[in-house]
């Protein structure tokens, strides 16, 4: 392929796929604009109890997720890349996916402080907020051994 | 030393222009480069996915305080910042797409264009979105909150946004610079038909890489800070 305009065996994308992502994404853009001045109604269908701010947020983040896969499908050519490539541009948002697992600790902060190690407890095999009543209180708010 | 021989060998330069002597061929080469270049974005995505992470948390936890103080932040501007950003991707693109075909001069109008458009995003940033809010003592600090505008939000949480959003669109913005910066080289490369960037279209594929990440925080940033539903 010495000499040639272009360089190698490599797929060189028509310029138009380019201009229908920008399109795609800035009408994705103003969806997302239009979505959040949407509000959306809660749901609530027998046991489901969805309150509607989480509808908008999930809204929100799946557009936002729509136009991040154009732009590195497209934009930073990571469709006609190699396996190996697709795999590395994937890793990152991965474990970017996988970090918010650390919220898990935040949602159960609720169980803390373990009341299992104080020998004053009795009711130190139970979790703390529930089974509490007169004949195991809060050993938060005990005093000296004594409610 | 490992000596690879080729059956090609005595073609001397017969390989493709552009082809480091460690390299099968280009097509490994540029796999090779890109994978290079997308670890280094990988680390970019811890950088910021942190912020982000921290920012989820403390939405979660103060929801209302954080729809009430994000009242303060222009949809407008922000939604002008984000086309703006779009546009640079596009035109980013379209620089590499002329690298491959190896016409220069598009590249380097292309390369402007993009610069451009950065600049414009960050006069806008600079001129109408942050001054606003240092009048309006919304940055973090001693004068929090004491001119009003928190909209009835919980001056603690109120500072807890406003710390994240000047962090987070503060790097933000530090990378657009650098991004200009990395551009401009690229664009005088181009200009001095350097052969790094004639004969490979690679590197500026790379630089591409890097404004499209930029463009990737952003696309995210905006929804999560400028439309925060109720």
């Amino acid at each position: 392929m010495k000499g040639t305009h272009h360089q190698g065996a490599h797929h060189i994308v028509p310029w138009p796929v380019y201009a229908k992502t920008l399109a795609a994404l800035i009408f994705l853009m103003g969806l997302t604009i239009l979505a959040s001045y949407w509000v959306a109604p809660s749901i609530h269908l027998g046991p489901i109890n969805i309150d509607g701010s989480y509808i908008n947020n999930g809204v929100a983040l799946t557009i936002a997720v729509l136009k991040a896969l154009l732009v590195i499908s497209f934009f930073m050519g990571v469709k006609q890349a190699s396996d190996l490539v697709k795999l590395w541009a994937m890793l990152g948002f991965i474990w970017f996916t996988l970090m918010f697992i650390i919220l898990n600790d935040y949602g159960t902060r609720k169980f803390e402080p373990v009341p299992g190690w104080s020998k004053d407890d009795p009711g130190s095999s139970m979790h703390r907020i529930i089974d509490r009543g007169p004949d195991n209180p809060d050993p938060q708010t005990m005093v000296h051994g004594r409610p | 030393m490992a000596a690879i021989t080729h059956a090609t060998d005595e073609h001397g330069h017969g390989h493709e222009e552009g082809l480091h002597h460690q390299f099968e061929d280009m097509e490994q080469q540029s796999e090779t480069y890109l994978v290079g270049m997308w670890s280094f974005l990988v680390s970019e995505v811890m950088f910021f996915g942190a912020m982000f992470l921290a920012y989820t948390l403390y939405r979660w936890k103060y929801q209302p305080d954080f729809h009430a103080a994000h009242e303060e932040l222009s949809v407008l501007w922000g939604g002008i910042n984000t086309t703006v950003l779009l546009f640079s991707s596009f035109t980013m693109v379209m620089g590499v797409h002329f690298a491959q075909l190896r016409k220069k001069d598009w590249v380097i109008r292309m390369l402007g264009a993009t610069i451009v458009c950065a600049f414009v995003f960050l006069i806008i940033k600079f001129t109408q979105e942050w001054p606003v809010k240092f009048e309006h003592h919304l940055f973090p600090g001693a004068n929090f909150g004491t001119e009003g505008h928190l909209n009835g939000a919980n001056p603690k949480a109120a500072e807890l946004f406003y710390s994240l959003y000047f962090a987070m669109t503060g790097f933000h913005a530090l990378h657009i610079i650098v991004g200009i910066l990395l551009l401009g080289v690229l664009a005088m490369l181009w200009k001095k038909e350097n052969p790094l960037v004639t004969k490979d279209y690679i590197p500026t594929e790379l630089i591409g890489l890097y404004w499209h990440f930029v463009d990737l925080v952003w696309i995210f940033l905006f929804p999560l800070f400028y439309l925060i539903p109720s």
